[in-house]
């Protein structure tokens, strides 16, 4: 089986500060890692080939000379094999002519992987368009947003168990085959922390770079680019009644229970009967309320 | 000498300046404390000395975070009852300075 | 053992000092190991900071003064007693100081340790970030390689360099290092604030590249044991106290309300005006001086900078970095001849030790050896500076009254509140300590 895996390097969020007065993102204190759910990404592919006990991983990053480091990790995590793909033109780029690009890279192969991981999106500008399009571009289906992800052999076959995550807290099993392409969200997993000759390795590694624009299969519409930002602006989110959990708990855990206990399953209630009793129904419902 | 009435000092809380510090805060504590020997400690000098104010007394329990450390290693140095256990925090975790 | 984990010698941390004695023995061909824990060097790493005799790594690195990331060269310095209203300066500036190599030049840690182990780097070490070490490895009593906190974490040379900080765990766990007591070591905690490069000149009265180095005592920390720096970077101000970790702890006060208090003193409020806060750090410094100082080798290691307690802590003196870096090369060059000969027993290693005791690393620590306890005397820190504001009051102050002559002023000023004889010991020690 192979997979490949998309990555970004972008400002770790911990690492954003918002000036508060401003509104402006002071972008030199930013530290530059590997996309958050990028590592997810590469994490469940190489979970994947080690239960498989075959395939490669290959991971692929379009960026300047700096991000090799997130190549870096990668070999150290595992990866087999890593490519970086960069022009000088393309810092101005946006998220289809990236995809663009990594399509017409993972085309100049003899074929295309059987699956594709993305991160769901990037820390910094968290378009989520990257994967899609690149599914697009390469006429493969796709499931976005992954938290859940479980392999198995189906005569003979690869078959995927996946859930993903929807809106409000809902989510969605669906059952796959490769080819496929999946964006993962960055708490699928944990990432794995590289072994001492793994690190040591990746830090001495070559890596070869490719000018996307000497792909063959570049194309690229640059006339469609595509987002303008009109407006940055901190968010406002409503104010929520929070459980204030133990704070003996690790972060992880606490966070797990305000987000558990903060908020209960939306309840829905059907009722049944005449038209009459229904609507005398609604009138309590809606008194009980505060409505009427 | 007639003395001048100081202005009284306004102090920033902490949480907000440590919100100015990146922090790549791992699952695993990096520090551990003993409060069952905390419980007979009058003049806690950790609530004093740590620099984050990771060290609270409530309700005559000691507790504390590892969270927003700044790796100093002043509490250990100042714990006259060793109920601190100090290790770094794993290669590449904790906090990362930037403009200091 | 695999031969990617063999090296011909491991340096432990990546800050001056590691990073010093890796780029020499990476330039004499050595195979070398750079270890730090950071995400990338600088990342742990705080000092004020004014990087004194530059011209140490500007001697290796020809294009220091066109490459490394400092920010001003140091012109003007001063030293101020602040009383609890008032403030003392001497205030000394020189051309002399603006010339390459500098005396001291201003730098931010995160981008100046990062550079200088790029250096490092280039000359062919290894630099391996993000990765702790543990523990030393060992062959009977010989130290062979480190322990890191990763699978398969172990890494061998026949020598180590431990340059790995204040806290200096390897130091301790070779059983060079004892443990730490409150009294001889500090902390310091500093905000770097933002004020732009003109704001900066204008208020402090530079012209381009120049920059100010200013220290204070007295009331800068309150009745805690310790003192205050403010420096000019490019365009922020880097601010911050040091104090004893026992005298906090006994005054129960905590650190950054000492740092709130110091910042909006009124001698200090009208300098940082405006500032905008970026980031607030805290690091230990090992002042305990010449007392603190370890035993420095044994077979198989070296132990150099801050955790070997290498600092110059006297008072208004505050200089680590460059005894980081002059120990680092010491070290290495100390590895060198070990390697030359094949012998990496205590014994040849002690050469380190000599090369130190011949250069200002070991002579100034050891000539100053007094200066800590004398700076912490609870009169020098508080009561002379309040006295000599007081006393500096009078002597300025114009009421329409016959004033008294300068010297029975201070005289009054001082004896209401010590004896002669008090007096008298004091200046004793002050002789001593600092002047012969
Ligand atoms: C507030 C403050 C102000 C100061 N001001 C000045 C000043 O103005 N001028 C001056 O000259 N000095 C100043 N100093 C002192 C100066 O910072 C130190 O003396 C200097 O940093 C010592 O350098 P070093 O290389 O020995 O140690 P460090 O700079 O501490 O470097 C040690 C390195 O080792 C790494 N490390 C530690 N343990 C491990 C491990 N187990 N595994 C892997 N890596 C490890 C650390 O991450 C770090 O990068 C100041 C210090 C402080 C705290
Ligand atoms: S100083 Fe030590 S014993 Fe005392 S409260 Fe703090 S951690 Fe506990
Ligand atoms: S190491 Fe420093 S910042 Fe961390 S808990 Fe101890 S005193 Fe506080």
């Amino acid at each position: 089986m192979r997979i490949a895996v998309c990555l970004k390097q972008a400002p770790d969020c911990s690492s954003v500060y918002v000036d508060p007065v401003s509104g402006e993102v002071d972008t030199e204190r930013f530290v530059q890692t590997l996309n958050a759910a990028d590592a997810c990404a590469l994490e469940a592919a190489l979970r994947l080939k080690e239960q498989s006990g075959t395939g490669s991983v290959f991971a692929l990053t379009l960026g300047p000379g700096e991000s090799e480091e997130v190549l870096r990790v990668a070999l150290a995590m595992g990866a087999d094999t890593i490519e970086r793909l960069w022009h000088p033109s393309a810092a101005d780029w946006g998220p289809l002519t990236i995809a663009a690009a990594l399509a017409a890279r993972l085309r100049a192969d003899p074929s295309l992987p059987d699956l594709i991981f993305c991160g769901e999106q990037s820390s910094d500008w968290a378009s989520g368009t990257v994967g899609p399009a690149l599914a697009a571009y390469l006429g493969l289906p796709q499931i976005t947003g992954v938290i859940g992800l479980e392999a198995q052999q189906d005569s003979g076959q690869l078959l995927l168990r996946v859930t993903r995550r929807l809106e409000r807290g809902y989510r969605e099993r669906l059952l796959a085959r490769p080819p496929l392409l999946l964006t993962v969200h960055e708490t699928l997993n944990e990432p794995r922390y590289p072994s001492l000759p793994a690190h040591l390795a990746a830090l001495q590694a070559m890596i070869t770079v490719r000018d996307p624009l000497s792909l063959p299969q570049f194309a690229a519409d640059f006339e469609a680019e595509e987002t303008t930002i009109v407006e940055v602006r901190t968010p406002r989110p409503r104010p929520h009644r929070l459980l204030i959990p133990d704070s003996q708990l690790s972060p992880f855990e606490r966070i797990g229970a305000i987000i558990t206990g903060g908020t209960s399953r939306r309840q829905a209630r059907l009722v049944e009967g005449s038209p009459e009793e229904l609507a005398h129904e609604l009138v309590r419902f809606l008194k009980e309320r505060g409505f009427v | 000498m007639q003395q001048i009435a100081s202005e009284p000092v306004v102090t920033q809380p902490i949480e907000e300046r440590l919100e100015l510090v990146r922090f790549k805060v791992d699952k695993r504590p990096h520090i551990r404390v003993n409060t069952e020997a905390c419980r007979g400690c009058d003049l806690t000098p950790c609530v004093y000395v740590c620099p984050a104010g990771l060290f609270e007394i409530l309700g005559g329990e000691m507790h504390f975070s590892y969270e927003h450390c700044l790796e100093c290693g002043t509490c250990y140095v100042a714990c006259e009852r060793k109920a601190i256990e100090w290790d770094y925090p794993r290669g590449g975790w904790g906090v990362s300075f930037r403009a200091s | 053992m695999h031969a990617q984990q063999q090296f011909d010698v491991i340096v432990v941390g990546a800050g001056p000092a590691g990073s010093s004695a890796a780029l020499v023995l990476a330039r004499a061909g050595l195979r070398v190991a750079l270890i730090e824990r950071g995400e990338y060097p600088g990342a742990k790493n705080v000092s004020g900071a004014v990087f004194y005799a530059p011209g140490l790594l500007a001697e290796l690195l020809p294009t220091f003064w066109d490459e490394a990331p400092f920010e001003r060269y140091i012109t003007r310095r001063v030293l101020t007693f602040l009383g609890k209203e008032s403030a003392f300066s001497l205030d000394f500036r020189t051309r002399h100081f603006a010339i390459p190599p500098y005396n001291g030049v201003t730098v931010l840690r995160p981008k100046f340790d990062r550079w200088l182990a790029s250096k490092a780097a280039e000359a062919g070490a290894l630099l391996i970030t993000s990765t702790v070490v543990d523990d030393l490895l060992y062959e009977g009593e010989r130290v062979i390689g480190v322990q890191c906190r990763r699978d398969d974490g172990a890494l061998y040379a026949p020598v180590v360099i431990a340059a790995d900080g204040a806290n200096s765990f390897l130091a301790k766990k070779a059983g060079l290092q004892r443990e730490f007591s409150a009294e001889e070591m500090s902390l310091g905690v500093k905000e770097v604030l933002r004020l732009g490069a003109r704001t900066i000149e204008e208020r402090f009265n530079l012209t381009g590249d120049e920059g100010m180095a200013s220290e204070y005592v007295g009331e800068a920390t309150g009745s805690v044991k310790g003192g205050a720096f403010l420096y000019t970077n490019r365009d922020t101000l880097s601010l911050g106290i040091i104090v004893q970790i026992a005298s906090l702890a006994q005054q129960r006060v905590r650190p950054y309300e000492l740092l709130d208090r110091f910042k909006q003193h009124p001698a200090v409020a009208p300098l940082v005006r405006d500032g905008v806060t970026l980031e607030y750090s805290a690091h230990m410094i090992p002042e305990g001086g010449w007392q603190l100082v370890p035993r420095l080798v044994r077979a198989g290691l070296l132990v150099a900078g801050d955790a070997a307690a290498l600092v110059f802590a006297a008072g208004i003196f505050l200089e680590g970095m460059n005894f980081a870096v002059a120990s680092g090369l010491a070290a290495a060059e100390t590895v060198l001849e070990a390697h030359r000969h094949g012998d990496f027993s205590t014994t040849t290693l002690t050469g380190y030790q000599k090369r130190l005791e011949q250069s200002f690393v070991l002579q100034d620590l050891q000539r100053f050896r007094l200066t800590p306890a004398f700076v912490n005397n609870e009169r020098l820190q508080n009561l002379y500076p309040e006295l000599l504001c007081q006393a500096a009051e009078q002597v300025f102050r114009s009421e329409g009254r016959p004033r008294k002559k300068l010297g029975s002023t201070i005289l009054t000023a001082l004896r209401s509140k010590v004896s002669l004889w008090t007096l008298l010991r004091d200046g004793w020690q002050a002789g001593r300590a600092l002047f012969f």
